[in-house]
């Protein structure tokens, strides 16, 4: 697998609607190869947010109740 | 599911039955007699953050280091102190989160993709170069109609995509 063909291009600052942005190798990660690029792309916002959010409780969430509220 | 446009949140759910609140709407002081006393947990993504996270953030990581001028972070901080007291009167945490972008959740993320405990979900896909596509894409998103599934914005042709 030539490994620079997959990555993740994620939110970082800008460029995110440039066909080429530079950026360091910290934010970045290699896409899974059966995921398309749009599929690939759906994911880093909001499931890293998510990721990072429900990281923050203090044990196991397992069979806990979660409410995400949506609407103003 | 609840539907939003239709019932108020509280009136559907116990009281003191939520472990976990992720607020993405900006609900959460609203929501506070909701949580679990105790145990439970409130992470906010749409509130507004502390003016000292505000000044750690990725928002101002450049190279020139901009500095939160500081009455404006003190009042960031006091506010956020505000929804911290209000949120332990009900015995439970609430704190503010700036997503940190990092390869490494990334990679975490992947794995959950691979092992099929987390799924893609596309709404609608609009090619960067059909202005009115994306216009129309947009105005969906900005109204909040956002329905199901991100918005894909395709900027490269896919048959240019990269060969491996």
């Amino acid at each position: 697998v030539a490994e620079n063909t997959y990555p993740y291009l994620l939110k970082h600052n800008s460029g995110s609607c440039s066909e080429f942005v530079r950026c360091s190798e910290e934010h970045i990660a290699l896409k899974l190869p059966r995921l398309s690029f749009e599929e690939a792309a759906s994911i880093p916002l909001a499931a890293m947010t998510a990721h990072q959010a429900l990281r923050l409780y203090r044990g196991d969430l397992s069979g806990k109740i979660v409410f995400v509220p949506a609407g103003c | 599911v609840i539907d939003y446009t239709k019932f108020d949140s509280r009136d559907v759910i116990e009281y003191g039955a939520v472990d976990f609140l992720f607020d993405t709407a900006g609900l959460a002081m609203e929501l506070l007699c909701l949580m679990r006393p105790g145990s439970s947990r409130i992470i906010s993504v749409s509130t507004l953050p502390s003016g000292n996270q505000l000044q750690d953030s990725p928002l101002l990581d450049f190279a020139y280091r901009p500095i939160v001028p500081f009455a404006f972070r003190m009042g960031l901080n006091l506010l956020n102190q505000i929804r911290k007291v209000r949120a332990r009167r009900y015995k439970t945490e609430y704190s503010y989160l700036f997503l940190q972008s990092t390869g490494k959740d990334l990679d975490e993320l992947k794995q959950y993709i691979e092992d099929g405990r987390l799924r893609t979900v596309i709404g609608t896909i609009a090619d960067i170069r059909d202005t009115e596509a994306v216009r129309k894409a947009c105005d969906v998103v900005y109204c909040g109609r956002g329905g199901l599934g991100k918005l894909v914005i395709r900027v490269s042709p896919p048959e240019q995509s990269f060969q491996s």
